[in-house]
């Protein structure tokens, strides 16, 4: 049986919600790994059990980690009611980037597959639910897509990706083109000492470039490995509404999950293209000193794991409760990035404002700090006045750690990491297999496989080409 | 010409009878597609330029090898003969690949050169549907149908007219032929026998297009003048199968008397004559204009082209039992020959040979074989039927497998049935026959295992398996054979059912057995099934402790060993060959207008155009094909079924 294939049908783009398409047999019973529903008409309590055209309200978790990715509402389809006149389902979410890449990937993890150019258009037609006159129009539609889908593989996989995938792709070529020419041409030796040298030669040059490939893929898709980005101030210095102007900058509100473990907020999003977890330290609020003091404690957990920190100061705060949170911040190590920002009320003036900076930087001094916050700005979130300069620190912090380099490495295409997975599986098992001495036919097997994986990036077909290989580098014949 | 009006013009002609199936050339393509097409009841007429060469090895004396032995099982469980004959003329036998995998296993026979031509004859003599004529064929003659030319008769040279319904060409290297010595260059066929002359000049006029390819053998020795005392020996393996099922069946195995091959380097000395006498080479020099194969060079090529390689493997191979004949196997050459007797002297143990033929390079026409569809048919000529070197391939086993598919689909063409075709997942002779039509081929093409996407699908031992079905319904494999085949097939999977459901506690029997394969204690129960997965242990190690162990015969033993152990590479296969038969299932017609289909790239349009492909998995195949232009064919596809079905319900409104 086919894998359910999924797809986001609304545009690319920046728009307030999008929506997940997944149609094919056991589409809901992929939703079902991932969605806790809460709230659905009949008292449904999973995907599977929904009634067809009924909506549902839920939580769109990775089962992985347990980590939620956003709030979502479900639709349910039945075959042979829906638009493919498949068993379908259609996910409502937030819109934005992060989001959709995010719900993709857990989809295609467990269980679903990427659509096809046009695939839904094309089902569609095939189930008869698009009239047999546009049938002109279904085929340019086809046509269209997968251009643009080889130009957006094309453009994805530019500089050192391309490159990557290419010398990969070229090694195992060779390494295949090594076996097929020992089976076909080389009389008979079993030789162990070969198939050892294969192994080591495969576990090289292709196995942890590839797997180091996949790897950079993740990185950037999994939430705890993102950058994180700490808001703390007193209750009322704006973390909220600094919150979600940064994450509403392209409309990327993941999730507000209050954390299970600590009394903190967390947000995911992508700030000037940078992978980002925005943690609001919710935790300290306006109670009595004691719970106050524990209140701290949270928040001080959350900034010493930070790897930015975004310190409001109001323009009324009090010396006592600034003071609270220097020692904390200022002891971070350089590598962690500092910016204070003094948020404005509607009534404070200019001067005010610095008045206040000029507070806190004495109170850091007299501490006996030499490290100054690394931006000083004032922030206004109704205005959005000190934002831009917020999202370039961001941005340059995460430079600075180094994490831009490679994140020219990240695959960006879910169909890539697929693939590329998949590939390292094979070459993994193919590696075993050649210590465990299998005779050469099984490795290079799994090899033609990976090959035929990657060939899906990098576009080459395996069969027309290896023949041609084994001929010009290689003395064969009797 | 080609028409029988105009032959009344010419007074060297006369009417010689009518058949159904006139087969054109008797080598290794046309015996099996003569018997083919006899043995489902065609009366057959089979011309050969020269009555004693049937069947001819004029090159290596030996059936099988890589991937080629595969292609003989297949023959021989499809109901071909070239098995069966091979059986009975082999003087040395050997299963190549034992260390590789059951997959690429592949068996191979040294022959009998003489007794091979023999036999074949007396044996298509004794076939009752076929008449055996000497004759050379100079004429083909058509009518014009609706889209495409109709064969209806041929002319040989001494004006014999032949009505036929349809016609195999096997003209191996014969058509045009020309042999080259170095300088010296003869109009010849192989052999020194003479060649044919008019018909593929004929075939041009019918609107195929022509090649010219070019091939070539290496010298033949006395073996009285040989010292094989210095040479390392290669003994045979007597107790191997028969390459025939049918065989097997009967009890008929290979000789237990065998007769040694031998093996050589070429020595510094053999380099320096070569490269010393280059420029006398015809293919340096540019005599030589048709296009060679890479994968059996001649020696100054491999020199040539590999010149960190210092030495090179000579086989030397006997040609029978009844000559003093040796073939240098890996010496081909067409450098003048006074050159190839320095060559040959500069061998160890050869210093004194004598050579009783000399090597040589041949050219020959062939087609461009994407001019034929999928059952070998001419896409421009109907009834036209092309098998063997003529569609550019080489080697014996290439062009029996395509005369067979070409015979069959000969009859079927005459008795008005669908075409027998197989697909790259069922056969290497699927792979063979779309990779010469769909790809088509700038070289004579050789079968590899490598050319096999299904490999570990495609192994020798279970061609009968794969393929002994689908000879029954074609009409070649008799009821006798079609029940020994089921009852083995039962017999595998019984044993395989038996082996999973029995359950062996541990035992101190059981880890004895363990202990001398080298494999890892089990101190729970396990089944002899998971027990025969290890790598390391056999079917034949357990014996000890499997009480109830029926007695099965080799075959099905190996089977169910290469079944257990590779459960997991064959899974990977049946889904990769899932994911590729999705698109072979789907048939498009030869009279789809792609040039008016929307969507499709213009590329696409003219290549489909001109190939006509059977499925869209052809389809997918022709360079020049993308992914996109497949997916708006599915979509043309579902509206014209849509079309159909629509204009049905009209009409029953």
């Amino acid at each position: 049986m086919d894998k359910p294939y999924c797809a986001c049908a609304t545009p690319p783009g920046v728009s307030g919600i999008a929506v997940i398409r997944m149609a094919g047999e056991g589409s809901a019973s992929v939703a079902d790994k991932v969605i806790r529903i809460r709230r659905a008409a009949g008292d449904a309590k999973t995907v599977t059990e929904m009634a067809g055209y009924t909506v549902a309200y839920g939580m769109f978790i990775d089962p992985d980690s347990n980590e939620t990715i956003d709030e979502v509402m479900v639709t349910r389809f039945c075959a042979p009611h829906s638009y493919t006149g498949e068993e379908s389902v259609e996910i409502s979410c937030h819109g934005g980037l992060t989001v959709r890449q995010e719900i993709l990937r857990v989809l295609l993890e467990n269980g679903a597959r990427m659509a096809g150019p046009g695939e839904f258009t094309k089902n569609a037609f095939i189930a008869g639910k698009i009239d047999l006159s546009q049938a002109e129009a279904v085929m340019d539609v086809i046509a269209a897509d997968s251009e643009l889908a080889l130009r957006a593989a094309e453009s994805q996989l530019s500089g050192s990706l391309k490159q990557q995938a290419e010398d990969i792709s070229a090694s195992l070529f060779a390494q295949l083109a090594h076996f097929e020419l020992w089976i076909d041409e080389i009389e008979d030796e079993d030789d162990r000492e070969t198939k050892a040298n294969y192994a080591e030669g495969l576990e090289k040059s292709v196995y942890s470039p590839l797997k180091n490939l996949t790897e950079s893929y993740k990185q950037g898709r999994i939430l705890s490995e993102r950058m994180r980005v700490v808001i703390c101030g007193i209750p009322n210095s704006g973390k909220s509404s600094l919150l979600n102007r940064l994450s509403g900058y392209d409309r990327a509100i993941v999730t507000d999950v209050p954390g299970t473990t600590r009394d903190t907020l967390e947000v995911v999003t992508s700030i000037r293209g940078v992978p980002v977890k925005l943690i609001d330290t919710a935790g300290i609020r306006e109670t009595d000193d004691v719970v106050e003091a524990i209140g701290v404690n949270r928040a001080n957990a959350a900034i010493t794991e930070a790897d930015a920190v975004l310190w409001l100061v109001s323009t009324d705060e009090k010396e006592k409760t600034i003071t609270d949170l220097i020692d904390p911040i200022m002891r971070l190590p350089k590598e962690t990035k500092i910016a204070l920002l003094i948020s404005k009320s509607d009534t404070s003036d200019e001067e005010t404002v610095k008045n206040q900076e000029e507070k806190v930087m004495s109170l850091i001094s007299e501490r006996g700090y030499t490290r100054e916050p690394d931006l000083c700005t004032s922030l206004s979130s109704a205005t959005g006045e000190g934002l831009r300069k917020i999202e370039e620190f961001i941005r340059s912090a995460y430079d600075e750690k180094g994490a831009s380099s490679s994140s020219e490495l990240l695959l960006t295409n879910r169909r890539h990491f697929e693939v590329l997975s998949s590939a390292l599986d094979k070459v993994g098992k193919s590696i075993a297999a050649l210590r465990a001495g299998d005779p050469l036919e099984g490795p290079a097997l799994l090899l033609r496989s990976a090959l035929e994986d990657v060939g899906e990036i990098t576009g080459k077909s395996v069969s027309d080409t290896l023949v041609d290989t084994i001929f010009s580098r290689f003395c064969v014949g009797k | 010409m080609g028409n029988w009006e105009q032959l009344k013009e010419n007074k060297t002609w006369y009417e010689a009878g009518t058949y159904d199936v006139a087969v054109i050339g008797a080598g290794h393509a046309g015996c099996e597609a003569a018997f083919a097409c006899a043995h489902l009841g065609l009366s057959t007429v089979l011309f050969t330029l020269h009555l004693d060469q049937l069947a001819n090895l004029p090159c290596n004396p030996s059936i099988g090898g890589t991937a080629k032995g595969q292609l003989v099982r297949e023959i021989d469980a499809l109901g071909g003969v070239m098995g069966e004959m091979a059986d009975l003329s082999a003087i040395q036998t050997r299963m190549l690949n034992r260390s590789k995998g059951p997959a690429v296993f592949s068996p191979r026979a040294q022959m009998d050169r003489a007794a091979y031509s023999r036999r074949m004859k007396e044996r298509i003599e004794n076939e009752e549907n076929i008449s055996l004529i000497q004759g050379e064929v100079v004429e083909l003659f058509w009518e014009d149908g609706e889209n495409r030319k109709i064969l209806n008769g041929v002319r040989t040279r001494s004006g014999a007219c032949y009505h036929i319904k349809a016609a195999v060409i096997c003209s191996g290297t014969y058509m045009e032929s020309r042999t080259i010595r170095g300088e010296v260059i003869v109009e010849s066929g192989p052999d020194g026998l003479s060649r044919s002359v008019g018909l593929s000049k004929s075939m041009a006029e019918a609107g195929i297009t022509m090649q010219r390819f070019k091939t070539g053998t290496p010298v033949r020795v006395n073996s009285r003048t040989v010292d094989t005392s210095v040479m390392e020996i290669q003994p045979g393996e007597p107790d191997m199968p028969p390459f025939s099922f049918e065989n097997e069946m009967k009890g008929i195995v290979p000789p237990k008397d065998q007769i040694p091959c031998y093996a050589v380097w070429t020595t510094e000395e053999t380099r320096k004559v070569i490269t010393e006498n280059m420029d006398r080479s015809p293919l340096y020099s540019g005599v030589i204009e048709g296009i060679g194969p890479r994968y059996c060079p001649s020696i100054e090529d491999k020199f040539m082209r590999f010149p960190d390689k210092s030495r090179h493997q000579i086989f030397v191979e006997p040609m029978g039992e009844e000559t003093r004949e040796l073939y240098l196997q890996g010496f081909s050459t067409s450098l003048p020959e006074e050159v190839q007797v320095q060559m040959v002297h500069s061998l160890p143990g050869l210093e004194k040979a004598h050579i009783q033929r000399a090597a040589y390079a041949i050219e020959y026409d062939c087609i461009d074989p994407t001019t034929a569809d999928l059952s070998l048919e001419s896409t421009l000529v109907s009834g036209l039927f092309t098998a063997g070197q003529i569609n550019g391939s080489s080697g014996y086993e290439e062009a029996a497998a395509q005369g067979l598919m070409a015979g069959i689909n000969a009859a079927m063409k005459v008795l008005g049935k669908e075409p027998v075709i197989l697909d790259r997942s069922q056969a290497y002779i699927g792979v063979l026959i779309d990779d010469l039509v769909t790809k088509g081929t700038q070289e004579p093409y050789r079968m590899m295992t490598s050319r096999a996407e299904y490999r570990i699908f495609l192994r020798q031992d279970n061609a009968d398996a794969r393929l002994t079905e689908i000879g029954h319904n074609i009409g070649l494999i008799s009821e006798e054979r079609y029940q020994a085949f089921v009852a083995k097939k039962n017999a595998i999977e019984e044993e395989k059912s038996r082996l999973r459901s029995t359950h062996l506690p541990p035992s101190e029997k059981l880890h004895r057995i363990l202990e001398r394969c080298g494999s890892t204690l089990t101190h729970s129960g396990i089944s002899l099934s998971e027990l025969i997965k290890r790598p390391e242990i056999h079917y034949r190690d357990l014996a000890p402790v499997d009480a109830k162990r029926p007695n099965l015969p080799e075959d099905v033993i190996f089977a169910v060993e290469v079944d257990i152990k590779y459960e997991g590479y064959l899974a990977l296969e049946e889904e990769r060959i899932r994911k590729f038969a999705s698109l072979e299932k789907k048939k498009l017609s030869p009279d789809i207008p792609y040039d008016q289909i929307s969507g499709l790239r213009l590329e696409a349009r003219s290549k489909l155009m001109q190939r006509k492909p059977m499925s869209l998995g052809q389809a997918s195949r022709i360079s020049g094909v993308s992914p996109a232009d497949i997916a708006v064919l599915l979509v043309y596809l579902d509206a014209q079924k849509r079309q159909a079905r629509e204009a049905g319900e009209e009409q029953h409104e």
